[in-house]
């Protein structure tokens, strides 16, 4: 096709379009009605074919384009803002839902805890009247919500996503606290699809606590345990854990006082739940020699997401054995001293292990002194689908990390460093050196405990 | 001066120096995978945009060639909150330049810097859009953007209800 070439400068009106050849045969009123039925997306390709169809168009585009520029604008707007959209239009509403599920988690501002009468109305539609006392219940609620951790406020019927804490400041106060929840929840949790189980203190009732409110969730697809259990008796076998039909993700971060327990009760959750899940984070589980790799493959064949928050040689070597297609990948060292070659060795192992498939990976450990010691760079090979990669290291100038970087991450696109201290000036520039040693790499974000510090490098522009 | 073709959907081309048209994020792939895969060196990169029109693409070329000179965003992002900072970034000419646009043109720029990667000018876009938003009512934001309700029945109440907690004073 022969182009007219024109200047920035000149006025659209005189550009001369060699433009598809389209000439609408309906009346306009029939073409609107044939436009108005297209997807965001078709209309914004609609609108860039023909100066013809972009007149029919144009009194649509705000309505149309919308929805597109949601996601885009999603960064620069506040929650309250994303929330009032809802009840724009259906179209606006409907992309919301995918934008509000970045806010996990529950938390009212604290100037709204003054009108505890605004959410009546919402209890009431879930049939809160069947409540022994909703006033009571709902002073507790909001009062328990006022201990979880600060994070966006959001409303669980909105984001199907809820925090919860089942420890109270004493044994009277979580008994009443895990019947508060059992009752709200088996009034609103088949709305929720992801729930946060933390802080929990209370010995025997605990499982039976979990298995009553795990059958309020017949929507679940994630379930986080967090928290220390603290009890002198064994586990109690889980007899009548419920059938969660939609739960693909399983991340058991729990601190028991004796390591026995933490396997059982992890062992029973993954026997029950293993072969549906995709994603599994486990605290200590792999540690146990009476769980090997062909075990753990049989009992959850399916995983693609593992996260393993404290790992030491035996976890590594059951890692790089298992039968897993894993595509995201995180180890974190908390306690142990991995600077013997076994540790490295099974390090790399378990990486290597996942060549072919591992698109992310994450790796934490915080102190100096780990992993500094004699890395074997002949061991190292290229991950051939690593896109994404993230150290939370205080020492990322070690040596091993560059040969890591140059040898195994050939393919990547975006760096993550989570740091405690600000990045000098001569940091900055050792990490713009990467972009010319990698030749995917988009960007490096750096990470500080206030999100507010976020710093992104991007290659320099020639 | 190397140059570079840069066509829209509807089939104008515009013809711009390498150097304005790498500042586009995109653009600046698109030319060096040109290179690579060009035996000719002295060959002139054509680029067609299949998701941008000439009225806009004019208007994204317009911006980067007044910000040409600019230090180019994402790698002086503010170092306090390491975005890029709108705000400290919106010049009288950059005020000028949306004041003219309906929001159907910047919906549109909006896009299109985002297609190309053009961050200051996503930025300028995305704060005029936002400016409409925040801390307006839904009746506000509907008679800003010309939008008109199409929720049944009592699907709106039902919505106002659900967001009620969170939303009102």
């Amino acid at each position: 096709m022969a182009h007219r070439n024109q200047s920035i400068d000149e006025s659209f009106e005189t550009i001369n379009l060699v433009s598809p050849k389209t000439i609408p045969m309906l009346l306009p009123e029939n073409w609107e009605e044939i436009l108005n039925k297209l997807s965001p997306h078709d209309f914004h390709t609609a609108i860039n074919t023909c100066p013809q169809w972009r007149q029919l168009m144009m009194p649509k585009r705000t309505t149309l384009l919308f929805p597109l520029i949601l996601p885009i604008l999603e960064e620069y707007l506040p929650l309250a803002s994303i929330l009032q959209l809802r009840g724009v239009t259906k179209l606006i509403k409907v992309e919301t839902e995918p934008l509000l599920k970045h806010y996990p988690g529950i938390r009212p501002p604290v100037e709204k805890l003054q009108h505890f009468e605004k959410l009546a109305p919402l209890f009431r539609k879930y049939n809160s009247d069947s409540m022994r006392d909703p006033a009571l219940y709902l002073g507790e609620f909001i009062s328990h919500m006022m201990t979880s951790r600060p994070i966006p406020s959001t409303d669980p019927f909105i984001t199907g996503s809820m925090s919860i804490s089942l420890a109270g400041r004493n044994e009277a106060e979580t008994v009443r606290r895990i019947e508060m929840f059992q009752t709200l929840f088996s009034i609103y949790g088949s709305h929720l699809k992801r729930i946060d189980v933390k802080e929990f203190v209370v010995g025997g009732r605990i499982m039976d606590s979990i298995i009553s409110l795990l059958s309020c969730f017949p929507n679940i697809q994630w379930i986080n345990i967090f928290g220390g259990v603290y009890m002198e008796e064994e586990i109690v076998r889980m007899n009548n854990l419920p059938f969660l039909f939609k739960l693909e993700g399983l991340h058991l971060l729990t601190v028991f006082e004796q390591e026995l327990s933490e396997f059982d009760f992890s062992m029973q959750l993954i026997t029950k739940y293993g072969q549906q899940l995709k994603s599994l984070c486990v605290n200590k589980l792999l540690k146990s020699r009476n769980l090997g790799p062909s075990l753990l493959s049989s009992l959850a064949p399916n995983v693609i997401a593992f996260e393993m928050r404290s790992m030491d040689p035996v976890a590594l070597e059951t890692l790089a054995r298992v039968s897993w297609q894993l595509e995201e990948l995180q180890l974190g060292s908390s306690s142990s001293d991995a600077r013997s070659p076994d540790y490295i060795n099974g390090f790399l192992d378990a990486i290597n292990h996942f060549e072919n498939s591992l698109k992310k990976f994450r790796f934490t450990c915080s102190n100096k002194r780990r992993f500094s010691g004699d890395w074997d760079v002949g061991k190292m090979i290229p991950l051939r689908k690593l896109e994404t990669l993230t150290f939370h290291f205080t020492n990322f100038e070690l040596e091993w990390v560059d040969h890591f970087l140059r040898i195994s991450c050939q393919r990547l696109k975006q760096l993550y460093l989570i740091r405690n201290n600000e990045l000098t000036r001569g940091h900055v520039n050792s990490l713009r050196d990467l972009f010319q040693i990698l030749p995917k790499l988009k960007k490096i974000v750096v990470l500080y405990g206030n999100p507010q510090k976020q710093r992104v490098i991007y290659p320099p522009v020639v | 001066m190397a140059l570079v073709r840069v066509i829209s959907s509807d089939g104008a081309a515009f013809l711009v120096s390498q150097r304005l048209a790498k500042r586009s994020g995109k653009l600046k792939t698109e030319i060096e995978t040109f290179r690579k895969s060009s035996d000719n060196s002295e060959a002139q990169p054509e680029i067609r945009i299949v998701t941008i029109r000439a009225e806009i693409l004019r208007l994204v070329l317009q911006w980067l060639q007044q910000h040409q000179n600019d230090p180019v965003l994402p790698a002086n992002q503010n170092e306090q909150d390491g975005r890029g900072d709108a705000e400290m970034g919106q010049s009288q000419w950059d005020r000028d330049f949306l004041a003219p646009m309906d929001l159907g043109i910047v919906m549109e720029l909006i896009l299109a810097a985002n297609h190309l990667e053009v961050k200051g000018l996503l930025d300028i876009t995305c704060k005029l859009v936002e400016s409409k938003i925040t801390g307006r009512t839904v009746d506000e934001i509907r008679t800003a953007f010309k939008l008109k309700s199409d929720f049944k029945g009592n699907e709106e109440e039902q919505t106002r209800l659900e967001n009620r907690w969170c939303v009102e004073n």
